[in-house]
C-alpha cells in the first residue's frame, strides 16, 4: 500500500473521530446524552486496552504463552469488588470534585500542595514512556502496512518531519485540546471525548475479533486444528504450559496485583472511571461488562501468536506485528487495513485520555499552586483568568505529547510494548497503598503518605527505568553487574541479594513492600493536623456524610465576607457559573445571600469544593485562605466536632424513624376513619330499608281500613277478607320490629352471651318439637337424622334454637305445598359439628348464594311472588353462628332443593360451664 | 454499606483470586489437551467466563436495604 493511501485513511479516521465527538456534544446540548448509559461507561473503561493489548500481547504470547493474561486477569479478579471500592472512590471524588489521583492524595492528606506536586511528578515520569510506546505502535503499524514483506522488521530512522507518527501526534494533541479542555472543571463531563473513546473501544474489539476469526477459522480449521498443528512443534507447544515459558507463581501473582491496581489508578483509567462518571450505579454494570470485553479481546491472542509462529520463519517478522502480517501475507490487505485502524484507535484513545488526565494533574497540582499569587493567575478579568487556566492545561497537553514523542525517538525503539507498559504499571501501583489508606484507614497521615510514595518511587526508578538507561549507553554496564558504588546488595535487578525473581516482580515486591511499610510506620509515629483529621473522616465515612444530608461538611470554622466569596467564584469560574452556583446554594439552604454580610462555614466550604474542581484541592485551599478568617482549632476540638457530627447524624436517623412511625400511624387512622364512615353509611342504608319495609304494610293497612271505614255497604265476605289482610300485615310489622330489635341486641357487643356446654342432638330435638305445629299445618314430612353418640358443643341455647327454628321455617316456606319434605341432619366432622337442613323446594337461583346471608335479601321469583318474611332471618342466623365461631353455607341439592349447612366448632372453652355433668368419654 | 450482596461479591473476588493463582493454576498448567486445545488455555477462559456470569447475576439482584433510601448515592449534577 502506498504511503499516501495509508496516511489518507488514518487522517480520514481522525476526521471521523472529530465529527463523532462534535456530534455527541451537540446531542448532549439538546438533552439527548449518549454518555449517560452504563454500556458507554463500561466501553469507556476499555481505554485500558491499548496498542499494548492490540499488538503487544501477541508478541508477548510468542515467547510467554499465556503470560500476557495476568494484566487482564488482575482487573477481572478485582472487578467484583468494584461495587465497594470504585463506588466509594467515585462518591468521595464527586463530593469533593477531585480531578485526579494526585488531587485525591493531596486532598485526603490535608490538601497538601507538596504531596500533590510529588504525586504528579511521579505519575508524569511513569506514564510518558507508556504514551511513547503507543506512538511507536502507530508508527510500526504504518510501516508494516506500507512495506510488508520487508527486509528490515522495523522502520529506519527518518527526520521527524518526514515521519507519519509526528503528524499523528500533532493531530492527537489537537483532539485532546479541542474535546478534553472544554470546561475548567473536568467533573463537568466531556460528552464528545467519552463518545469517541467508547466508539474506539468498539472498533478495536471488532477489528481484533475479525483478525482472530480469520486466522483461526480461515487459515486453520478452528482452535483444535491450530493447536494440534502447534503441538507437533516442541518450540511452540512449550508455550502451552506455564512451566514451559518459565512463568512461576511469584511472577504471576505480582503481575496480577499491579494490574489490579493499575486498572483504577492509571491516569486515563481514573479519569474515565471516576472523573467522567455520571452515575455511580454504572459501576454495577461495568463490574461484569468490562471483564467480558477483556475476555473477548484476549480470546484470540494465543491462537494468533501460534499461527504466526507456524507460518513465518523465526525472526522474519516482528511478533508484535503478527496481527497485521498474517492477513497481509495471505493477501487480505483490506483486513490488514481494518486491523491497522483498530490498533490505531487503541493507541489514539489511550494517548488522548492519558494526555488530558496528565494535563489536568500538571496544571492543577504542579503549576497552579505555585503560580497562584503571581500576576499570571491573579491579574486581569475573570474571562482572561479562565482562559489562562485552560491555556496552561492546553500547553501541558502539548508538552506531554512532545516529551512522549521525544522519548519514542530516543529510547523507545529498543524495548517491546509490554516491557515498557509494565514499568508504567509498577509506577502507578505505588499509589495503591496511599489511596487504599485514604479510603479505609483514618489514621494515615500526610507524612506517612509522603514517605510511602517517595520510597516507593525511588525503589521503582532504581530497579526498573534507571537500568534501562544502561542500554542507551548513558550509564556504565557495571552498574548492573556490580551494583551502585560496587556494592553488590545494591544491584538494581537483585536488590538486597534477591536473585531469582524477574525484573517486574522484583521491583513490584520491593517498591510496594517498602512503600506500605513506610506509609503505615510513619503514620503511626506522626500526628495529623485538624484538617487532615476532618478530611480522613470524610473519606472513610463518606456514606455517613452522604446519608446525613449535606454534602458540605462544615468542620472547619471559617468565615468570609459574602462579597469576597462571590468575587472569588466569579474570578475563577466566570460570572455566569458563579451566579448559578450561588443561587443553587441559596435554594438548598433557603437563604438570601444578598442580605448577609458574613458567609457561613457552609458557603466557604461550598465555594472551596467548586474551586477545587477547577483548580485542584490544594490551590483552592490556598485561594480560600486568602479571603477566609480561620479560627484556630485544636485536635481535641476537632475530634469533639466529629463526634458531634456523628451524634447529629444519629439524631437525624432517629428523626427519620420517628417520622416513618408517624406516617404509619396516620395511615392506620385514615383506614379506621374510612371504616367508620363505611359503617355510618351502612347504618343509614339499614334505616332507609327498614322504614321502607315498614311503610309498605302500613300503606296497605291504611288503604284497607279506609275502604272498610268509608263503605258501610261492603259485602261481609269482602270486609272480613280486608280485615284479615289488615291483621296479617300488622303481624308482619310486629315481626319486623321484633327482628330489628333482635338484630340490635345481637350486634351490640357489650352484651355478653352465656355460653354453656350443651348437647346439640338434644337441642335439635327440642327445637324441632317447637316447629312441629307449623310443619304439620303445611303437610310436610320432617326427617330428623341424628348421630348415635351425642355431640357436645359450647353455645348459647336460646340463640341456637332460634337459628334452627329460623332455618326450618325458612325451609317450610319454600317447600312445595303437596309433598314437602325437610331433612335435618347432624353429623360430626373433624373438630366441628355440621348441621344440614335440606328442603325439596326450588333451590337457590344461581348467583344468589353469596347474597343470601345479607340484610333484606329475599329470594323471590316471579311465579311465586314475594315470600313472607322480613329478609333479616338468615342474616341474624349467620350472625349468631359467627358469634359461635362457626360459619354457614348454602348449596343446591341435585334433583331440586336447597341445603343450608352450618358448622359449629367443637372445642372446650375454659369459661364454659357444663349444663349437665360431663359424660365419661369426654 | 456492607450488605449480603456486597459480601457475596467479595466472596467471588476471593474465589477468583484462588482460581487464577497458584497452586490451583498449577493443576491446570500441565501440558495436556482437551479437544486439541491446551488445558491451561481452556481452563483460564472458562473460569473467567464463569466469574463474569456470576458477577452479572449477583449485581442484577435487587439489594435489600432495610434502612437506607434508594438513590441516596445519586450524585447531584452540580452544573
Amino acid at each position: 500500500m502506498s504511503a499516501a493511501f495509508v496516511i489518507g485513511i488514518s487522517l480520514l479516521y481522525l476526521a471521523f473521530l472529530f465529527g463523532l465527538a462534535g456530534l455527541a456534544e451537540r446531542q448532549a446540548k439538546r438533552g439527548k446524552s449518549w454518555v449517560n448509559h452504563p454500556a458507554t461507561y463500561s466501553l469507556s473503561l476499555a481505554v485500558y486496552c491499548t496498542a499494548w493489548t492490540f499488538f503487544g500481547s501477541v508478541g508477548r504470547a510468542t515467547t510467554g504463552g499465556v503470560g500476557f493474561l495476568p494484566v487482564y486477569l488482575g482487573p477481572a479478579i478485582a472487578a467484583p469488588l468494584w461495587i465497594l471500592v470504585l463506588r466509594k472512590l467515585i462518591l468521595v471524588s464527586k463530593s469533593l470534585r477531585l480531578t485526579s489521583v494526585a488531587d485525591l492524595v493531596s486532598s485526603r492528606y490535608g490538601k497538601s500542595t507538596w504531596l500533590g506536586a510529588l504525586a504528579t511528578t511521579f505519575t508524569v515520569l511513569g506514564i510518558i514512556p507508556y504514551i511513547s510506546i503507543q506512538l511507536k505502535a502507530v508508527a510500526s503499524g504504518f510501516h508494516i502496512l506500507q512495506h510488508f514483506p520487508a527486509d528490515e522488521p522495523t522502520a529506519p530512522t527518518q527526520p521527524f518531519y518526514a515521519e507519519t507518527s509526528f503528524y499523528i501526534t500533532i493531530f492527537l494533541a489537537a483532539f485532546a485540546i479541542l474535546f478534553g479542555t472544554r470546561h475548567l472543571d473536568p467533573n463537568e463531563r466531556h460528552e464528545g471525548l467519552v463518545a469517541a473513546i467508547a466508539f474506539e473501544s468498539i472498533l478495536k474489539l471488532a477489528a481484533f475479533l475479525a483478525v482472530g476469526i480469520f486466522v483461526t477459522y480461515g487459515l486453520f480449521d478452528g482452535f483444535g486444528d491450530l493447536f494440534t498443528q502447534a503441538a507437533q512443534r516442541p518450540d511452540i507447544s512449550r508455550l502451552f504450559s506455564l512451566e514451559g515459558v518459565g512463568m512461576d507463581a511469584w511472577h504471576w501473582f505480582w503481575l496480577n496485583l499491579i494490574s489490579m491496581f493499575a486498572v483504577l489508578l492509571l491516569p486515563r483509567q481514573f479519569h474515565m472511571a471516576v472523573v467522567e462518571n455520571v452515575d455511580p450505579r454504572h459501576v454495577n454494570n461495568a463490574s461484569w461488562f468490562f471483564p467480558a470485553y477483556m475476555l473477548l479481546i484476549n480470546l484470540f491472542v494465543l491462537p494468533i501468536a501460534v499461527a504466526g509462529l507456524l507460518r513465518f520463519q523465526p525472526g522474519a517478522v516482528e511478533p508484535d506485528t503478527f496481527v497485521m502480517a498474517l492477513p497481509l501475507a495471505e493477501g487480505y490487505s483490506g483486513l490488514a487495513l481494518l486491523v491497522a485502524i483498530g490498533g490505531f484507535s487503541a493507541a489514539t484513545s489511550m494517548v488522548i485520555v492519558s494526555t488530558i488526565a496528565l494535563s489536568i494533574m500538571i496544571s492543577n497540582n504542579l503549576v497552579l499552586p505555585f503560580l497562584l499569587n503571581t500576576e499570571v493567575v491573579s491579574g486581569g478579568s475573570s474571562q482572561s483568568i479562565t482562559d489562562r487556566l485552560l491555556a496552561i492545561r492546553r500547553l501541558s497537553i502539548v508538552i506531554v505529547l512532545l516529551f512522549a514523542y521525544g522519548y519514542f525517538r530516543l529510547v523507545g525503539e529498543s524495548y517491546s510494548l509490554v516491557s515498557i507498559g509494565l514499568i508504567s504499571f509498577t509506577a502507578v501501583a505505588q499509589f495503591a497503598p496511599a489511596v487504599l489508606a485514604a479510603l479505609y484507614w483514618k489514621r494515615a497521615t500526610k507524612m506517612g503518605a509522603f514517605a510511602g510514595l517517595t520510597i516507593g518511587f525511588l525503589v521503582w526508578s532504581y530497579t526498573l527505568p534507571i537500568p534501562t538507561l544502561v542500554e542507551t549507553g548513558l550509564i556504565s554496564p557495571r552498574f548492573l553487574t556490580d551494583g551502585l558504588f560496587g556494592l553488590s546488595w545494591l544491584k538494581p535487578y537483585a536488590l538486597f541479594g534477591m536473585q531469582d525473581a524477574d525484573h517486574i516482580s522484583h521491583s513490584a515486591f520491593w517498591s510496594l513492600a517498602l512503600n506500605t511499610l513506610a506509609l503505615v510506620g510513619v503514620s503511626l509515629y506522626t500526628r495529623q493536623s485538624p484538617l487532615e483529621v476532618s478530611q480522613a473522616d470524610f473519606f472513610v465515612d463518606i456514606y455517613k456524610y452522604r446519608s446525613g444530608g449535606g454534602l458540605e461538611y462544615e468542620v472547619m470554622r471559617r468565615q468570609a465576607r459574602v462579597r469576597d466569596v462571590r468575587l472569588l467564584l466569579i474570578r475563577f469560574l466566570g460570572e455566569e457559573r458563579a451566579q448559578h452556583l450561588l443561587s443553587r446554594f441559596e435554594e438548598r439552604h433557603r437563604i438570601d445571600l444578598s442580605h448577609e454580610r458574613t458567609a457561613r462555614a457552609e458557603l466557604v466550604n461550598y465555594a472551596e469544593t467548586h474551586l477545587a474542581g477547577a483548580i485542584g484541592a490544594a490551590s483552592a485551599k490556598i485561594i480560600i485562605s486568602s479571603i477566609a478568617k480561620e479560627e484556630p482549632i485544636s485536635l481535641e476540638e476537632m475530634f469533639n466536632i466529629l463526634d458531634q457530627t456523628q451524634e447529629i447524624i444519629k439524631y437525624s436517623h432517629a428523626l427519620e424513624k420517628k417520622s416513618a412511625e408517624l406516617e404509619q400511624l396516620t395511615r392506620q387512622l385514615r383506614t379506621a376513619n374510612e371504616r367508620l364512615q363505611e359503617l355510618d353509611r351502612l347504618k343509614a342504608d339499614f334505616i332507609a330499608t327498614v322504614t321502607h319495609e315498614l311503610r309498605t304494610p302500613i300503606t296497605s293497612i291504611k288503604a284497607l281500613a279506609k275502604i272498610v271505614n268509608d263503605n258501610d255497604d261492603l259485602p261481609p265476605e269482602q270486609r272480613s277478607n280486608f280485615l284479615g289482610i289488615i291483621v296479617s300485615e300488622s303481624e308482619r310489622i310486629t315481626r319486623l320490629i321484633n327482628q330489628v330489635l333482635e338484630l340490635e341486641r345481637i350486634q351490640s357487643l357489650d352484651q355478653e352471651w352465656e355460653f354453656l356446654r350443651l348437647n346439640f342432638c338434644e337441642l335439635l330435638e327440642s327445637a324441632c318439637r317447637g316447629v312441629e305445629g307449623l310443619i304439620r299445618q303445611n303437610g310436610i314430612t320432617l326427617a330428623l337424622e341424628l348421630p348415635e353418640k351425642p355431640i357436645w358443643i359450647n353455645g348459647n341455647r336460646d340463640r341456637l334454637t332460634q337459628v334452627v327454628v329460623n332455618l326450618v321455617s325458612n325451609a317450610v316456606k319454600f317447600c312445595p305445598p303437596e309433598n314437602g319434605q325437610i331433612t335435618v341432619r347432624l353429623s360430626k366432622r373433624e373438630g366441628e359439628a355440621r348441621l344440614d337442613i335440606i328442603d325439596n323446594g326450588p333451590g337457590i337461583p344461581p348467583g344468589q348464594e353469596q347474597f343470601i346471608f345479607e340484610k333484606f335479601t329475599q329470594i323471590s321469583d316471579r311465579s311465586r311472588g314475594k315470600p313472607a318474611g322480613s329478609g333479616l332471618g338468615l342474616y341474624i342466623s349467620n350472625l349468631i353462628v359467627e358469634r359461635h365461631g362457626g360459619r354457614m353455607g348454602v348449596a343446591n341439592v341435585p334433583g331440586g332443593g336447597a341445603d343450608f349447612s352450618l358448622f359449629i366448632p367443637i372445642r372446650r372453652l375454659l369459661s364454659a360451664r357444663p349444663e349437665m355433668p360431663l359424660p365419661e368419654e369426654l | 454499606m456492607v450488605n449480603d450482596k456486597t459480601a457475596k461479591l467479595a466472596l467471588l473476588f476471593v474465589l477468583a483470586a484462588i482460581l487464577f493463582n497458584y497452586p490451583v493454576l498449577g493443576l491446570a498448567g500441565q501440558d495436556s489437551r482437551v479437544g486439541g486445545m491446551p488445558v491451561l488455555y481452556v481452563y483460564l477462559f472458562v473460569a473467567w467466563l464463569l466469574i463474569i456470569v456470576v458477577t452479572a447475576w449477583l449485581v442484577s439482584q435487587p439489594t435489600a436495604r432495610p434502612s437506607g433510601k434508594r438513590g441516596q448515592e445519586d450524585i447531584k449534577d452540580e452544573n
